[in-house]
């Protein structure tokens, strides 16, 4: 649905505060995924050892195209972005849903994402790879998902922390136990992985 | 018969107590990943796919075929009760439907999806049960330019049908391919981009990129938006659903004229059941304007039952190319194919003699399937929807456990977890600005292909280009693919302005019913 959104003339929207430059434009983040991508795909090609007797069209063939066309789409989409910002609402691509077709002028929010409690939940997912070995599936996984829950500001931190190891437990029993999934039970109580 | 011999022999393998169940489970499992809001069928797909490597792979293809089609189901079944389409297969489903379920006849509305569902997807398994080993004997005969030009029919469909610009369409299909092409190269053995890191001499397993993009990236994007969106009120009913025999013979000619409509377009690789729910619902719509009376807009059943059938019909349809040619369409078939590699087994032409045990059990596991949703969902549709009542921050923290998990168990390493944080976090910033996933997912899945074939090709005729257009199917191909982009960019040009005014009373719609304490 949110095609016939971006079909409205975004850029006349009139907004009693003034926006900064960037409205709209954060979507620049995109393109400069991709130029990152590029960049380290260009640099492997470069110090690429290919075997000289190779035939050609060799290795660096292909991935030759792909960073030429990874270039080419950031270039092309910072130019679109730069001139028609897109404001948030017009969201998700092919698995969008309707929850947000309705963007309000007026947000009380200086940001249209969350990033407090996003760093909540990216936060604890990369704690719990670097406990994951050290002190097993339960512990890191209760982590998570504590974690998670406090992303969400769920009302009761302390009660989550029981509701997480036993969600973090039953999957232990169910997978590791009943599945013979390999999960790993922790460095610090003697098992290995 | 060959094929009917061949069923008869499948439906044997499938219906033993143990592969019934793994089916019943499926369909379970995926009506209920695919009803929860956001998540569709390919995230259900994607998130158990690394909970069936524990099972034998016949008993893991008969949980996915459950799955596939469960979470379909579960997926329309939202789009009505909520108007929250899990998957764009499912958004023209809402225009009608959910109107249907405001005016007090959800149940029934739940009922034509169900048995539009259900007439789609048996008449697509009965076609790919006959043309599916058809059409594999004549992919024996296919070359280096046959599939160059399928892999890139594939590319450019995808990209610049189902997204709203082709240049984000095709952006997110070069990362796709950039992806695809880290790992040591399979004709010399050249180690590329992997930066003396062994975890990647195997390249990026595609579990990883799926669950990443499809499903944590989903998490964050809840998470981002947890504070500033309430949740959704679901249009409930507890009576029965049951269509009255008018209401049936109303919706009859829709289920299949939808159905038809369908069909083709599974072996057609233009990116999933989008196109073809979107066509049926126009073609009702304006055989509904030549009516008396005409009654669209205010629940229409015909304006429900087309979609649905249009959709299971593609999905259905969609496993013969994924089976036959080793071709998947929609982001659902690339992770199927992914399924497939994991256990070694290469789908494509050579599949049927290779394993005819385990195709034969997967087709007659649709039909089981298609049989279990119809009796699972018919009387349980509004108990699905109370799933719905699970507060979402349990929700999603569990679905987050899952992801890790899942891609730990079948990676069995910690860098592949890092890979998934990092890839997660590139799927939330695509959602955030509205960059398609599912051509990311086609060219990862497609990339290698289209690479092998390309330098297969060239290497042949010492560099020659004009190899790739030397067969006639591959010419056909170019011509046909041609005429799709010339039919949508003339499409879209001209329902432009239709296409808004239908948009709008919908967007209203959608604003009233959370409704007051969003306004202020």
């Amino acid at each position: 649905m949110s095609a016939p959104t971006s079909a409205a003339p975004t850029g006349s929207v009139e907004s009693p505060e003034p926006r900064s430059w960037w409205t709209g434009r954060s979507g620049l983040v995109f393109p400069l995924i991709l130029t990152a991508v590029a960049t380290y795909m260009l640099v492997g090609q470069i110090t690429m050892q290919v075997a000289p007797d190779s035939d050609l069209p060799g290795p660096r063939f292909f991935p030759g195209i792909v960073i030429a066309l990874l270039y080419l789409f950031a270039v092309l989409q910072t130019v679109s972005l730069i001139r028609t910002p897109q404001p948030p609402g017009d969201l998700h691509g092919d698995l969008r849903t309707m929850e947000i077709t309705v963007v309000e002028d007026v947000r009380p929010w200086r940001w249209y994402s969350d990033w407090s409690r996003l760093a909540w939940a990216i936060g604890g997912f990369a704690a719990f790879i670097l406990l994951l070995e050290p002190v097993g599936w339960i512990l890191s996984a209760g982590l998570l998902f504590w974690s998670m829950t406090r992303a969400f500001g769920a009302p009761h931190p302390r009660r989550d922390i029981i509701v997480a190891l036993a969600f973090s437990s039953l999957l232990y029993l169910a997978f590791a136990g009943l599945l013979s999934v390999n999960l790993p039970t922790g460095a610090v109580f003697g098992g290995g992985n | 018969m060959d094929a009917i011999t061949n069923l008869l022999g499948g439906f044997a393998g499938a219906l033993t107590p143990m592969n019934l169940l793994w089916v019943l489970v499926g369909c379970i499992l995926g009506t209920a990943v695919g009803v929860l809001p956001g998540l569709g069928s390919s995230m259900a797909v994607a998130l158990l796919l690394p909970m069936t490597f524990a099972l034998d792979p016949t008993g893991a293809f008969i949980l996915f075929a459950g799955v596939y089609f469960g979470g379909l189901f579960g997926d329309s079944t939202m789009a009505i009760l909520m108007n929250t389409p899990g998957q764009s297969s499912a958004i023209a489903s809402t225009f009608e439907g959910h109107e249907m379920a405001k005016s007090g006849r959800a149940p029934q509305a739940l009922a034509t999806a169900a048995i539009g569902a259900f007439i789609g997807g048996f008449v697509a398994s009965l076609c790919v049960v006959f043309l599916a080993p058809a059409l594999a004997e004549l992919s024996t005969n296919f070359g280096p330019a046959e599939y160059v030009a399928l892999a890139l029919f594939a590319f450019i469909a995808t990209s610049s049908i189902v997204a709203d610009s082709v240049i984000t369409g095709l952006a997110s299909l070069s990362l796709g391919l950039g992806i695809s092409s880290v790992g040591i190269d399979s004709v010399t053995g050249t180690e590329r981009f992997t930066a003396g890191i062994p975890e990647l001499f195997d390249g990026i397993s595609l579990v990883t990129v799926t669950v990443a993009v499809l499903a944590l990236g989903e998490v964050f994007r809840v998470v981002s938006r947890a504070r500033r969106e309430p949740s959704h009120l679901a249009v409930m009913s507890s009576r029965r659903p049951r269509l009255s025999r008018a209401e049936m013979l109303e919706a009859a000619p829709a289920w299949a004229r939808g159905t038809l409509l369908g069909l083709p377009f599974g072996v057609i690789p233009v990116g999933g059941a989008e196109v073809p729910t979107f066509m049926a619902y126009s073609v009702e719509k304006s055989l509904d304007k030549r009516r008396k009376t005409p009654r669209f807009g205010t629940g229409a059943i015909r304006g429900l039952a087309a979609p649905e059938a249009a959709g299971n019909a593609t999905t259905g349809t969609a496993m013969a190319s994924l089976l036959a040619l080793g071709l998947p369409v929609s982001s659902t078939a690339a992770i199927m194919l992914a399924a497939f590699q994991q256990y070694g087994i290469q789908p494509g032409p050579l599949l049927f003699e290779r394993a005819p045990d385990l195709v034969w059990g997967l087709l007659a596991s649709f039909f089981i399937a298609m049989v279990v949703l119809l009796i699972l969902n018919l009387p349980l549709a509004p108990l699905w929807a109370k799933l719905i009542d699970i507060p979402r921050e349990y929700l999603y923290p569990g679905i987050a456990v899952f992801c890790a998990m899942g891609v730990f168990a079948t990676s069995n390493s910690v860098f592949d977890l890092w890979m998934l944080l990092a890839l997660g976090i590139v799927g939330f910033a695509m959602r955030r600005f509205g960059i398609p996933l599912a051509p990311l997912m086609i060219g990862m899945v497609l990339g290698p292909l289209a690479e092998t074939n390309v330098r297969d090709g060239l290497l042949s005729s010492g560099g020659d280009i004009s190899v790739f257009v030397s067969s006639p199917l591959a010419v056909g191909l170019y011509v046909v693919l041609a005429a799709v982009i010339a039919f949508i960019v003339i499409g879209r040009i001209r329902s432009h302005r239709p296409a808004q005014t239908t948009f709008q009373t919908t967007a209203d719609t959608v604003y009233e019913t959370p409704g007051k304490d969003r306004r202020k």
